[in-house]
């Protein structure tokens, strides 16, 4: 049973009261994002100095192999924020389950829009999609500036390994699991594996769900980026190609950088902010991730008929693939002519 | 034969009851999940109404680009048919020995025909934008 925010609210003074002090906890809100994991904002008031403290609790979902430990998440958000990168700061993570049942996070609360459509409609007011497209590239350039030595153990995906060759393995030990045949899937999957790019020249620190909806997002532009929980090393294109997918862009078909900018914008500022770009490998992460989101919808799908997550949301995902189909056999139309090239 | 109302015209009170009597009263998640509803029973209609023409087209278009015989597939059922097509087209893409670049561009384009049909039913207007040229490997405009 999960704890009422009453509960919460006890557990939190409880914690931080023996790691900071005495504090008073308040304005308990449930956030609805995070179709896993609980997210509890909420303010922290030192009882001694009277500082508020603006919060968010982060608890992990019961045991799952898919999402990452506590641990690694919370270390890969250190390290982009060591790089510069806009993250919410890790405050407190501890893995004991006396407090909220399983292992949690505190990091602090940044304000601003998450809600994808929200997010774009504020974006069109104040005319910023060309500088949210920009940061974006900056934020990229520095979590990509952590390289697989600082990554911890966990994280690292096979650093000596081709990261595409490795991502074409994964991806389709899932399209083998999948409940129908899938020849797009099986074409797509052909066509990434005879265009395989170059390797980058090193693995860094990927963040791996890049995108609108995981991106806090103000008046001023980009915030912060959330959600690290399926972080991993491996080729920085991977970050460029999934935030480029176009149901990312939610309607803004036009603008490829993640429904905020033109894709120039994205890479200029990406390279100009020490990102290592390779024009050839964007397209290709973009054309692998576009099949890694039309497969995991379809997984989805069986989550649901499985029983494992019973949801009208993940049902009607299964029907969604073939937009992403659609895409996938489009972008291999205009990229079917071309053959890994040297740097642009 | 079953009464009137037909199907598809159960459908559309049902969607109409969504629309007017359950969403307005949701808040949250659960209004997310309103909207999804709406959208299911849309999806619903639009099947029964284009469904059983697209599944002939699909199993058409299939038998064509695998030069199959009639007397290959079980018939009666076209469902069946483009699950068997389906699979043989997947799995003579997934050897690379089995298929020549002329077949693959013809496996595409069919491939993409066969996607827009299904938009028609599962996300109508989808296939107006066309990601073609999104990416530039060229990286002209972009980092030089």
């Amino acid at each position: 049973m999960a704890q009422d925010l009453g509960e919460v609210a006890a557990a939190l003074e409880g914690y931080l009261g023996s790691e900071w002090g005495p504090v008073s906890v308040g304005g308990l809100v449930e956030s609805s994002a995070g179709a896993r994991r609980r997210n509890i904002l909420f303010d922290a008031t030192r009882t001694d100095s009277g500082e508020v403290l603006p919060l968010v609790l982060t608890i992990s979902p019961p045991a799952d192999t898919m999402v990452l430990g506590i641990v690694e998440e919370t270390t890969a958000l250190r390290l982009a924020e060591q790089k510069g990168a806009p993250v919410p700061h890790l405050f407190e993570m501890s893995e004991d389950p006396a407090w909220f049942g399983r292992p949690f996070f505190i990091s602090g609360r940044v304000e601003g829009e998450t809600v994808p459509r929200r997010v774009l409609r504020l974006v069109e007011e104040h005319g910023i999609g060309e500088l949210v497209g920009a940061q974006a590239g900056a934020a990229m350039a520095r979590i990509h500036s952590v390289p697989v030595h600082d990554v911890p153990e966990p994280l690292r995906r096979e650093p000596d390994r081709d990261p595409s060759t490795v991502a074409l393995e994964l991806l389709g030990e899932k399209i083998d699991g999948l409940l129908r045949p899938s020849p797009s899937w099986a074409l797509a999957m052909r066509w990434l594996g005879e265009n395989q790019p170059n390797p980058p020249p090193g693995h860094t620190l990927v963040h791996a769900d890049f995108r609108n909806g995981n991106l806090i997002v103000g008046e001023d532009g980009l915030r912060a980026v959330l959600d690290w929980e399926g972080t991993h090393t491996g080729d920085p294109h991977e970050d460029l190609g999934w935030f480029s997918v176009r149901t990312w862009r939610f309607g803004h078909d036009a603008q490829v950088a993640g429904g905020f900018s033109r894709a120039e914008t994205l890479t200029r500022s990406y390279a100009e902010a020490g990102g290592d770009l390779d024009s050839y490998s964007y397209l290709w992460w973009t054309i692998f991730a576009t099949l890694r989101w039309g497969v995991g919808l379809s997984v989805q799908a069986i989550e649901h008929l499985s029983g494992v997550t019973p949801s009208i949301v993940m049902a009607v995902s299964g029907r969604r693939s073939s937009e992403l189909e659609f895409d996938l056999l489009r972008l291999l139309a205009g990229a079917s002519s071309r053959t890994p090239g040297g740097p642009a | 034969m079953q009464d009137r109302p037909t199907a598809t015209e159960l459908l559309d009170v049902l969607g109409e009851f969504l629309a007017a009597d359950v969403q307005p009263n949701l808040t949250g998640p659960a209004q997310y999940r309103g909207r999804v509803a709406s959208n299911l029973v849309a999806i619903v209609a639009r099947e029964l109404e284009l469904g059983p023409a697209m599944i002939r087209r699909e199993r058409d278009l299939l038998i064509d680009l695998l030069d199959v015989g009639v007397d290959e597939l079980q018939g009666e059922d076209p469902g069946v048919d483009v699950l068997e097509l389906n699979r043989r087209l997947a799995e003579r893409l997934a050897n690379p020995a089995a298929a020549d670049p002329v077949f693959v561009d013809q496996a595409r384009s069919v491939l993409e025909a066969v996607a827009r049909d299904k938009l028609t039913v599962a996300r109508p207007g989808y296939d107006t934008y066309d990601s073609a040229g999104d990416i530039d490997p060229t990286g002209r405009g972009g980092a030089e």
